[in-house]
């Protein structure tokens, strides 16, 4: 991942001065003969990110086939799928060179489309609670995760006064809500306001003065998580119902993208660039 | 999904089955970008191949297979394309229309690149149309082309020798220079330039442009022959190539050798007709017609004259009958040979100096500044040698009758001849005073005694100053005191004349009183001490001593004092 970002730093860092000239003058630039579209390394970028994108349905088919399902864990192949659904597209954008014209340029959107789609879907994906294996959790286990705080509280004085706030701060959140637009408006919002929650958590976990700052983060650290899955669970069914309408437009960017993508390279194949660069 | 895919597949058979339009269009779906303005008769998809070749990408044979111009010259190895590869690396096209296949700057544009680099005078050209203009270049339908077929210099520049000096125009002309400045080695001619014929402007020799066919074999098929009758063909025989006035005649060898002021002279100075010959040279008055004197001279002009220079003549004046002595040996020519206007010489009258005749007494030439006092014949005292004293000829103890004696001999002339505003024998004037001068002593000198007394009497030798002063000095050495009647004896005799004689004071002088008064007693000028009854002093007194020593009685008639 590291190796990628620097390589498309050093890229854009390279041909930072071509890409931003005019598409007119770039026949003069010296690196035309590298960074066009049918350049030395504009057509690898655009062979690389192709081939990136096709590594992409290796996630689909982890689905579908049972050999593969014991490889690893779906957490990790949909971070494989990630990774080279945000670099191919990345390094198809670096081939076209923002040169977009006729149907692969319907293709280019497509497929950002189809980024963008992915990244809303991972978004929604983040909001359904999923055990370590990524099967999703179920409220008798995240229940058991929310008894755990107490035990780390100090029996003290100040100990029932922090319960009570967390409490009501729990219970502030813990307001059940209808229909998937609200929720996915929650969901938004509750991100949102992560930061001023969190301060407000660590103002209540602070009144006992003997706690560390350390242990003030860990307890606040818990008390937000908790938060989050109580509100995980309010939204759940909506988030799940969501997530199963978000395939229908997931998955025709991918196939525009991928049909426009394969004519473009039968076209230029057929031409004389396929594996060669002019 | 399937449904979508049915779309899309439904959309594609749709533009498909819309005709022409629809192929257009779905050509700008599968074209990168719109074709550039030269190549937009390509457009469409089925002129794909027209430039990409299947699996082979833009290959320069598609391009040059149209633009077989360039081919041809690219397989040749010459212009601009020579040894440049891949067309599409320079020429990328699917810009858009706009878009400028050829880019490049005419005024950063390096000619060398052409394999033809602008030298010389080329590089002045202010435009490419200059050379790159239609006849030139192969015609093209839509653009000009830069593209010359011929690098000789015959396809821009008009050959006007018509052909007839070959098309290596780079043997005489140079890109460093005009035309008209040709850099022609005529010595690889037939015809070297020699002498003058390097100088001449090419027209000369070769008028209306003919270069080739002129004969050179003789002077006269250039030159005219100016000679009248002819002296031939030959005219080196006489003129050099270095120039036609500098003759390699020698003159030495004719009969009339040239020297001194001749020797620079043009031919034409004495050859004045059209010939050479017959030209008459024994006197010199054969081309010096014309005589400067006017006849005063009937002798040849080499008596005087020499041929280094008319000014520098040879006259020997001592040969006339008047020789130059003296000062007059100085005296520039001019001085007594004067240009006289209007005066009658042998030959008429003219303008002209006078050598002769000349009158040769000296008030011919000098003015006489005694007005007449002394005789005409000057060199009775003056000499050619000066007209000052020192100088003169007149001796005063022989040619005058005043001898100068004494301190006369000493004193100078002015101090007795004065310069007077006078009347004088030639007329009223200034003038040093020769003639006539009185002899008297009174005439120079001035008389310091008592001039009544001396009026009175008529001069007589007692009176005259000669009887007291001699011309040696005016001291009375001449003097005898018994002369006036008192013999000085004595202590009387030793005393100055002062101790008796009184002064006369007058305003501007004064003297001694010689006369009138008469002291001859003693008691005139001695005064007695003695009582009365010794009044006659001589009786015990002598003139030498006053002191009664020895007294004694002398008688008055002994000598001594009265």
């Amino acid at each position: 991942m590291a190796l990628s970002v620097l390589l498309l730093l050093g890229l854009t860092a390279w041909g930072s001065s071509y890409y931003a000239t005019p598409l007119q003058e770039r026949s003069e630039h010296p690196l035309n003969l590298w960074l066009k579209p049918s350049g030395v390394v504009g057509h690898l970028l655009g062979i690389a990110g192709t081939v990136m994108m096709l590594l992409i349905f290796l996630y689909s088919l982890r689905k579908r086939s049972k050999t593969l399902q014991k490889i690893g864990t779906q957490a990790e192949w949909l971070k494989v799928h990630i990774f080279f659904g945000i670099v191919g597209p990345v390094l198809v954008t670096f081939h076209t060179s923002g040169k977009l014209n006729g149907i692969v340029a319907i293709a280019f959107y497509s497929m950002w489309a189809m980024v963008l789609s992915g990244a809303f879907g991972r978004y929604l994906y983040a909001k359904i609670p999923r055990t370590i294996s990524g099967n999703q959790m179920t409220l008798k286990e995240i229940e058991g995760e929310l008894g755990g705080i107490v035990n780390l509280l100090r029996r003290n004085e100040s100990r029932d006064d922090i319960l009570a706030g967390i409490e009501a701060f729990l219970a502030r959140t813990r307001k059940e809500t209808g229909g998937l637009l609200p929720a996915l408006s929650r969901v938004i919002l509750e991100d949102a306001v992560l930061p001023s929650n969190a301060l407000r958590v660590y103002r209540i976990v602070s009144r006992d003065r003997s706690l560390s700052i350390r242990e003030r983060f860990r307890v606040s650290r818990l008390v937000l998580r908790q938060q989050r899955l109580l509100n995980k669970l309010a939204v759940l069914d909506a988030m799940k119902r969501l997530f199963s309408y978000w395939h229908v437009f997931h998955k025709p960017f991918t196939v525009i993208t991928f049909a426009i993508v394969f004519l473009h390279v039968g076209v230029v194949t057929f031409l004389g660039y396929g594996l060669h660069w002019r | 999904m399937k449904g979508k895919g049915w779309w899309i597949l439904i959309g594609l058979a749709g533009i498909a089955a819309n005709g022409e339009s629809a192929a257009q269009e779905l050509d700008s779906l599968i074209s990168p970008g719109p074709l550039s303005r030269a190549h937009a008769g390509l457009a469409g998809l089925s002129n794909c191949t027209s430039c990409h070749a299947p699996g082979k990408g833009v290959t320069d044979g598609k391009c040059l297979s149209c633009h077989s111009d360039l081919e041809a010259r690219v397989v040749a190895d010459r212009g601009f394309h020579r040894g440049k590869i891949h067309c599409v690396s320079c020429h990328t096209d699917h810009q858009g229309g706009g878009f400028e296949l050829i880019r490049w700057d005419p005024d950063d544009f390096d000619h060398r690149e052409t394999g033809y680099a602008l030298e010389g005078l080329h590089l002045r050209v202010a435009s490419c149309g200059a050379c790159h203009r239609p006849p030139n270049a192969p015609a093209r339908e839509k653009s000009a082309s830069f593209l010359l077929d011929d690098q000789r210099c015959i396809a821009c520049h008009e050959d006007v020798h018509r052909g007839g000096l070959g098309t290596s125009c780079s043997d005489c002309h140079s890109l460093d220079l005009p035309f008209r400045d040709t850099r022609f080695d005529h010595d690889r001619a037939r015809f070297r330039l020699a002498g003058s014929h390097g100088k001449v402007q090419c027209e000369t020799c070769h008028p209306n442009q003919k270069w080739k066919g002129l004969r050179f074999a003789r002077c006269a098929d250039c030159h005219q022959d100016p000679h009248r009758p002819s002296l031939g063909a030959d005219c080196q025989r006489c003129h050099s190539e270095t120039s036609w006035r500098k003759t390699k005649l020698d003159h030495g060898a004719t009969r009339f050798p040239l020297l001194g002021k001749h020797e620079g002279l043009a031919c034409s100075r004495c050859h004045t007709g059209e010939g050479f010959r017959g030209v008459a040279f024994g006197q010199c008055a054969d081309c010096h017609t014309k005589d400067p004197h006017f006849g005063q001279f009937e002798d040849d002009c080499a008596r005087c004259h020499v041929v280094e220079s008319f000014d520098g003549v040879s006259f020997d004046h001592a040969n006339s009958g008047y020789p130059l002595t003296g000062r007059h040996e100085a005296v520039a020519c001019s001085e007594c040979h004067r240009t006289e206007a209007g005066s009658l010489f042998p030959d008429g009258r003219a303008t002209a100096v006078r050598y002769r005749p000349l009158q040769t007494a000296c008030k011919s030439c000098h003015l006489d500044v005694h007005y007449g006092q002394l005789a005409t014949n000057c060199e009775s005292c003056h000499a050619t040698d000066g007209f000052h004293s020192k100088n003169l000829r007149f001796a005063h103890d022989r040619d005058s009758r005043f001898s100068l004696r004494g301190r006369h001999a000493q004193v100078l002339c002015a101090d007795c001849h004065r310069s007077e505003r006078e009347s004088f024998p030639d007329g009223p004037g200034v003038a040093v005073r020769y003639k006539p001068i009185r002899d008297l002593c009174s005439a120079c000198h001035e008389n310091v005694h008592d001039e009544s007394t001396w009026k009175a009497s008529k001069a007589s030798p007692a009176t005259r100053c000669e009887s007291c002063h001699t011309e040696e000095s005016f001291e009375l050495r001449q003097f005898d005191h018994a002369r006036a009647s008192l013999t000085l004896t004595g202590a009387h005799s030793s005393l100055e004349c002062d101790r008796c004689h009184d002064y006369a004071v007058l305003p501007q002088r004064r003297y001694l009183l010689f006369r009138g008064e008469s002291r001859r007693d003693c008691a005139d000028c001695h005064r007695s001490p003695h009582l009365k009854g010794l009044e006659r002093c001589v009786d015990c007194h002598s003139t030498t001593n006053w002191v009664v020593g020895v007294w004694k009685r002398q008688a008055p008639d002994q000598g001594g004092a009265p």
